[in-house]
């Protein structure tokens, strides 16, 4: 009965778990060769919200899930929720959301032609030459 | 056939012509929100719903932004409002120019000269996109059909905190629009105004913790009507959480002044509760207490003229959009149909009519682009 028990529970805790920890993560924040070498996750989060004008953002399709990773990991929100937040922006006059690229490989193409872009793209992803991964701290 | 051929050739001409000039569809985003209900009251109309329903109820918000360099652009936006059954109908153009603004950006500040969306509260300058709302609208009793814009000049600053807070601040100056049901003790008064040399500050505090926003907000201002020249303040306290699942919200504002006299309070409590990733549930409850003046000053007193409590059921679309249900319960003197006045005088004492009741639901549709 115990072992069944612990069984069970063990079950629970595991549905319970966030998926985000039962996966490494998903994806990797990345810069031009000429960027800096790490930001804090504050900050990735702040230039990604534009709060913070220190590099130029550009972000996956909403329904990527790399891009829910990285929205979950770095805002703490999960992509919905920071489409809200752009609604809000937008529509109070202040401000529009990064520009959205299809694939990883477009986010590539962004970074790697401007100096002071910054994107994610799936963990595991051939960056090639001009772009860097940047440690988010 | 032969009249739409130059349209039609007219038609794909300028898109090119325009993409000749190099940089315009680099430079211009187009934005638009839709909000549209039908709702129904049992007895009396409220807010423009009717007895006999309404589907005549949508707010349609079309959003141009220019991007005129690094830090400037000029934004415009166009909305369709129609109000149903409410009084105020006659009141508010079918389409107007919500915003026509400039806004140039140097590092923390920005500064908005035209007409500008007014930061006041939590919800005034989003007060018409569903999809950011719980319910169809935010509380009217602290909003009103006030405000939404101000024609002058908005100066808006950023500070990031220490451990994480974030303080915004704005100043504004310029006029805006006002209309009113307001219940007096001479009956029911439609207020059309001019809010005029309105000049205030918003400021918001941003604290890491469960994502807590603490908002003050500050205004004084000529109030202009077509036969009386008054004047204003008003205050207005806000505070939001989330905390996981759940949101909460409330405000709290008085407004207050002569010509004529004014002194009402109203406020809200909301909790948005979120139950599964694409199904949320909301209530609400708001108050409005207003002073009654009498030409003997003693006799001026503070009455509950509203008490309403609202549910919602809000379902996530495909798209973004949200489909929602609400059913509101509301007690009191204001209403659309026009009442006896709210209270009657005998010598020195006064007895108020009777309060009344109305219930109504709203089933409505929000899309954002």
């Amino acid at each position: 009965m115990n072992r069944f028990l612990l069984s069970v529970c063990a079950a629970v805790l595991a549905l319970l778990a966030p998926a985000g920890r039962a996966r490494a993560q998903g994806y990797v924040v990345v810069v031009n060769a000429a960027g800096p070498a790490a930001l804090s996750k504050a900050e990735v989060s702040n230039i990604f919200l534009k709060k913070s004008a220190k590099l130029a953002p550009v972000d996956l399709d909403k329904s990527s899930k790399v891009r829910d990773a990285f929205s979950k990991g770095v805002h703490g929100r999960p992509t919905a929720a920071v489409g809200t937040y752009w609604q809000q922006q937008i529509f109070a006059g202040k401000d529009v959301p990064p520009p959205e690229k299809s694939s990883d490989a477009d986010v590539l193409a962004f970074v790697k032609g401007n100096p002071n872009a910054i994107g994610y793209v799936a963990a595991g992803t051939d960056l090639g030459a001009g772009v860097k991964t940047v440690t988010v701290q | 056939m032969r009249s739409a051929l130059p349209r039609v050739v007219l038609a794909l001409a300028v898109p090119a012509a325009l993409s000749a000039q190099g940089g315009l569809t680099d430079r211009l985003e187009l934005h638009g929100s839709l909000n549209a209900a039908y709702g129904k009251a049992d007895t009396l109309g409220v807010f423009g719903v009717p007895q006999k329903g309404t589907s005549d109820y949508r707010v349609f918000t079309v959003q141009a932004r220019y991007t005129l360099g690094q830090k400037d652009v000029v934004v415009a936006q166009v909305f369709n409002r129609r109000l149903g059954a409410s009084p105020l109908a006659s009141a508010v153009p079918d389409v107007s120019m919500q915003w026509a603004f400039w806004q140039h950006r140097e590092g923390p500040f920005t500064a908005k000269l035209g007409r500008n969306p007014l930061p006041r509260g939590l919800y005034n300058e989003v007060r018409y996109i569903g999809t950011v709302q719980p319910f169809f609208r935010p509380p009217i009793e602290v909003q009103q059909e006030a405000f939404d814009a101000i024609d002058g000049a908005v100066l808006s600053y950023r500070a990031a905190l220490p451990f994480g807070a974030e303080l915004e601040q704005h100043g504004f100056f310029g006029g805006s629009e006002n209309r009113a049901i307001a219940n007096t003790t001479a009956g029911q008064q439609i207020r059309i105004a001019r809010t005029e040399n309105m000049f205030g500050y918003q400021s918001y505090l941003t604290l890491p913790v469960a994502g807590l926003r603490l908002g003050a907000y500050g205004a004084r201002y000529a109030f202009v009507q077509p036969t009386q020249r008054g004047y204003r303040s008003n205050l207005i306290y806000s505070a939001e959480a989330t905390v996981d699942r759940v949101k909460l919200a409330t405000e709290h504002s008085r407004i207050s002044g002569h010509g004529p006299s004014n002194d009402n309070r109203g406020g809200y409590y909301q909790a948005t509760v979120r139950l599964v990733d694409r199904f949320s549930v909301a209530g609400q409850h708001a108050y409005i207490n207003r002073k009654l003046y009498f030409a003997n000053a003693a006799m001026n007193s503070v009455i509950p003229e509203v008490r309403t409590n609202g549910l919602s059921g809000i379902l996530s679309l495909p798209a973004g959009s949200v489909l929602k249900v609400e059913h509101h319960w509301r007690r009191g003197w204001s209403f659309d149909a026009p009442t006896a006045p709210i209270a009657s005088q005998t010598a020195n004492s006064f007895t108020l009519s009777p309060k009344r009741d109305a219930r109504y639901f709203l089933i409505s549709v929000a899309s954002s682009f």
